[in-house]
């Protein structure tokens, strides 16, 4: 739930937010996992990589892979701006 | 310091595992370089989107979380451990995204309209996806006791 004494964001920024949450959806377990623990959870890559059994440089590849698949979504949703 | 280690240092810099040392040098290529800068700004933009859709995340419930990291303690199978926070991982995405929705501002007479759309597009699609999540993880601590 969002805290009472928060305004409530404008209607683009919700869509806006939900068009990132259906791209980090559709990234692969792996990817979207370490998303989730680090930008959800805020998380650092040392953490990650606790949880997730692996070690710190494949947390960071996984990462860094997200990220381009997600930059290539956003890009195709939101144009060059993302 | 050239474009190749510019690029892995903007990963490591997201990360936080960048040194201070090297944060100095990436500045002074990014400020030589236009490619690795738009290469910086187009990082930034996804990790603000990232940021930014985080704060509308609703929190899975703590009693799963919980349960998870118990079992996670206690279970050193590799795979499992990874399963259980992907499986963590889609159901905060689906819950966030539902709330998201939820939290729509607008006018009240619109919201049947709204909730129609959704629940004929995306928003089934998330109930399904729920539910799929919730027979995954009954089904992972009932096969592991």
């Amino acid at each position: 739930m969002l805290p009472e004494d928060e305004p409530d964001p404008a209607p683009e920024e919700f869509r806006d937010n939900e068009i990132v949450l259906q791209a980090v959806q559709g990234l692969p377990d792996e990817y979207r996992a370490v998303i989730s623990l680090k930008y959800y959870d805020g998380l650092d890559v040392k953490e990650i990589a606790g949880i997730l059994d692996a070690p710190v440089a494949t947390i960071k590849t996984w990462l860094s892979r997200a990220r381009g698949q997600l930059r290539r979504r956003l890009q195709a949703s939101f144009g060059t701006s993302a | 310091m050239t474009c190749e280690q510019a690029r892995a240092h903007l990963e490591d810099r997201l990360d936080g595992t960048l040194p201070a040392s090297d944060a100095q040098e990436l500045e002074a290529h990014l400020a030589a370089c236009t490619e690795c800068a738009r290469e910086r700004e187009s990082l930034d933009r996804v990790e603000a989107a990232l940021l930014a859709s985080g704060s509308i995340r609703l929190a899975p419930p703590q009693g799963l979380v919980d349960a998870a990291l118990h079992r996670i303690e206690h279970e050193g199978h590799r795979s499992i451990r990874r399963e259980i926070a992907a499986l963590l991982a889609t159901a905060a995405v689906f819950l966030a995204a539902l709330l998201a929705f939820e939290f729509t501002p607008g006018d009240v007479t619109e919201v049947p309209t709204q909730i129609s759309q959704h629940v004929e597009g995306f928003g089934g699609a998330m109930a399904a996806g729920i539910d799929q999540v919730t027979n995954q993880v009954n089904a992972l601590w009932k096969g592991k006791p």
